[in-house]
Parts: structure tokens; C-alpha cells; sequence
């Protein structure tokens, strides 16, 4: 005998993407990144601005754009390569300002080629060397500059690197390679 | 190859991150002291260098980053829906008023153009009568003058094209009065108290009226059409 079994349709709930807006979903996923990203490009902005204030506003405002333009950037690649760059380039522009407030305030003065002045720690862990080494980093193409920069944060291998710019592995390597020869070349 | 050339290949091989030099450099740093040295002191300054870089990029991301950030995102995320709610359809509706606004204004002020033009047998010609009363513009030499006040009828006793508002209005007369005309609409440009004496209605006498005579025929003389003709 066949059992006869009566289902009665039940009310599909509704799953958390389908009730949550666009932009809702958009904010999590954004939030999502924030723990990575975050200080990665606190992180190059310290890089090139030497200053922890100075760095964490950039990486704020290159965050905040981000996120406004999170629509077209939601593959994490892509998105953590966009906002490197924005960072990087936001940094040199504030890097350059700062400079070029310094310059008519002191003119004729032979600059120390710092964003801000320097703070307490940076006191503390900066040395002859050190400051050398900055300045030299100063002078390098800004494309050299940048995979210098990302492939010396911890956690990121040269692959990553090369994915987050859109290059070539083979070319990350070269850039590296002229960065850390013409510093060599400058600090010797 | 010379110490020099041992020297370079050390540095590339530094550079590019290599731990140990290759068989012939290595075999030339044991039997050189100098370069041996040489690399030792690269090997260090590139040891620094890395440290240094390292220590430039791994700073201690300080604790406000975030929570300052997420504010800074409910703000801008109250922004982004005020305006979507309110600002862009504000905007957008004034935008379109204005657009309207400007239209109309223009469409207002728009002047019909007053072209003197060689005549032509034009089939879509009316006669000047039916003219509405508009504003016309001179156009001399390429420059317009507009001209104040009511605007007079054009007449000509040829013909007068009327053309949609705002093209240009073209009064047909025959190649030898073109140029006078062109003179007559300088000369109203540049003295308005002529226009305004043109405008005056005339008083009509029995003397400015011409007389007509009947045509009279004497001699009539009707002739067969020959064949030559």
C-alpha cells in the first residue's frame, strides 16, 4: 500500500541576502574588509609620510573612498589593489604639500626631508641610517617606491604584491630589484 | 674577470634577494680578501636596508583607525541617503524648472530676423497682411539691431515669407531694391525717429491718390494669323 503523505507548502523565509538592501549588504562586506585593509593602508601611508597622524588620516580618507566607490570594487583583489594605490598616491600628495608648506616657510633652508617633524618614538628608533635611508627612499621612482613598500609589510608575499598592483610577478621582482640596488648605490 | 666585475655580480645578486652568490663568485670571495670583505659589508648594508624598510611599513596601526573610520562611514552613509531621499530628486526637479525657466524667457525674447533677400517666385509666400505683429530685428553688415516699440508690419508689394518663430524673417524684394532696403533698415538703426515717422499712419487725401485713367484704344486693327507666324 502506498503511504500518502500530505506536505503542507510552508512560508519560505526569506534568506539574510534577499531582506538585506543593497547597501546594507554592501556595508557588511565592507566591514568585512576593514580588518585587513585597514592597516594595510595605514601602512603605506606611514611609509611614505613617517608620521603615524599624518598616515592614519590618509588611510581614513583613502578608506573612505573606498567605500564609495565599494560598488565596482568588491572582488578583494582588486579592491585591496585600488586602495593601495589611492593610499600610496594620497600619501605622496600630502608628502608633497607638507614639502612645499615647508619651503616657503623656510626658505633657503636645507630641509629635513620629513613630512612633520618628527614625533618621540620616531626619535627614539630614527638614526643617522635611518634618516638616509628615507631620504634615499624619497628619491626612488614612485613604482619602484611602492612594491618596495608593499612587499616589506609583514604578511604579504611577492605574489600578493603582484596581484594587488596588476602586474607581472617577473616585473615586481625587477622593481625590487633596481629599488634595493639603487638604495645600495645611495647609502654606500 | 677583474674584482670589479665579481663586485657588480655580488650586488645583483644581492639585490635580487639571492642568499648565497653563485660557484664562481663564491670561488673568487675565497681567494680575494678584499672582496671578500666587500661582500660582507654589502651583505650588511643590504641587511640594514631591508630592516629599515621593514621597519618603516610595519608600524603599530594605532587603535583609533577603525572605530574614527566607521564613524566617518555612518556619516557618510547618512549623507548618501539624504541624498538619495530628499537632495537628488530636489535637485533634480529644480534643475528641470530651471531648464524650463530658461526656455521660456528665451522663447519670449526670441526675435524674428529681418533679411533682405533677392526676389524669388516663392509658392509658400503670403501676403504681408497676414503678418502677426513681432518684434524685428535689423541685420546690417552682420550686425543686429533690434528695433523698440511695436513692431511695424513689414509690407512690400511683392512678397513676405513668414517663418516659423525664430528663423529668420525674409522680406522678398526684387535685386535692385535690396540695397536701398539694406540703407533704409541702416538708416532706421541709426536714427530711430525715422523708424518712428515710417510707422506714423499716413493721411490718406484724394490728392495722394493717383489717378486712374481708363486705357483707351484707337486704333484697333485685327489681322488673320499667317502661316509664317
Amino acid at each position: 500500500m502506498r503511504e500518502l503523505v500530505l506536505t503542507q507548502p510552508g512560508r519560505v523565509l526569506e534568506g539574510p541576502s534577499e531582506r538585506e538592501s543593497e547597501s546594507s549588504r554592501a556595508h557588511r562586506e565592507f566591514e568585512e574588509r576593514l580588518a585587513e585593509c585597514g592597516p594595510l593602508a595605514f601602512r603605506v601611508a606611514y611609509g611614505v609620510l613617517r608620521n603615524a597622524a599624518d598616515a592614519e588620516d590618509v588611510a581614513q580618507e583613502a578608506l573612505l573612498k573606498a567605500y564609495r566607490n565599494f560598488g565596482r570594487l568588491r572582488e578583494p583583489t582588486r579592491f585591496r589593489g585600488w586602495l593601495v594605490r589611492i593610499a600610496f598616491r594620497m600619501a605622496l600628495d600630502r608628502w608633497r604639500s607638507v614639502k612645499r608648506r615647508e619651503k616657503r616657510e623656510a626658505p633657503g633652508e636645507e630641509l629635513e626631508h620629513r613630512a612633520i617633524g618628527p614625533s618621540a618614538e620616531e626619535l627614539a628608533a630614527s638614526s643617522e641610517f635611518q634618516a638616509r635611508l628615507e631620504r634615499a627612499m624619497e628619491e626612488l621612482p614612485e613604482k619602484f617606491r611602492m612594491v618596495l613598500l608593499l612587499s616589506a609589510i609583514q604578511g604579504y608575499t611577492l605574489e600578493e604584491v603582484s596581484g594587488m598592483l596588476g602586474i607581472p610577478m617577473g616585473t615586481v621582482k625587477s622593481r625590487l630589484f633596481f629599488a634595493r640596488k639603487q638604495l645600495a648605490e645611495k647609502l654606500r | 674577470m677583474s674584482c670589479e666585475g665579481y663586485r657588480d655580480k655580488l650586488i645583483d645578486a644581492l639585490a635580487s634577494g639571492e642568499s648565497s652568490p653563485a660557484g664562481d663568485i663564491l670561488a673568487h670571495l675565497r681567494a680575494c680578501g678584499e672582496c671578500k670583505k666587500f661582500y660582507e659589508s654589502q651583505v650588511h648594508l643590504f641587511g640594514t636596508i631591508d630592516s629599515g624598510v621593514r621597519m618603516m611599513v610595519n608600524e603599530t596601526v594605532p587603535v583609533s583607525l577603525l572605530p574614527r573610520l566607521r564613524a566617518r562611514v555612518a556619516d557618510a552613509d547618512v549623507l548618501i541617503g539624504v541624498w538619495r531621499i530628499y537632495l537628488k530628486p530636489l535637485a533634480a526637479t529644480t534643475a528641470i524648472a530651471l531648464l524650463l525657466c530658461v526656455f521660456l524667457v528665451r522663447r519670449e525674447n526670441a526675435p524674428a530676423r529681418l533679411a533682405v533677400v533677392p526676389a524669388v517666385e516663392s509658392p509658400t509666400s503670403k501676403t504681408a497682411e497676414s503678418l502677426p505683429t513681432r518684434e524685428i530685428t535689423a541685420s546690417v553688415n552682420g550686425v543686429r539691431r533690434a528695433m523698440p516699440g511695436k513692431p511695424p508690419i513689414v509690407h512690400h508689394p511683392n512678397s513676405v515669407r513668414i517663418t516659423e518663430p525664430g528663423e529668420r524673417l525674409q522680406v522678398v524684394v526684387g535685386r535692385e531694391e535690396a540695397q536701398g532696403l539694406v540703407m533704409l533698415a541702416r538708416n532706421i538703426s541709426q536714427h530711430p525717429e525715422l523708424g518712428q515717422a515710417l510707422l506714423q499712419p499716413a493721411a490718406m487725401t484724394e490728392d495722394l491718390v493717383p489717378a486712374s485713367q481708363a486705357i483707351k484704344i484707337e486704333d484697333l486693327a485685327v489681322l488673320p494669323l499667317t502661316t509664317q507666324e
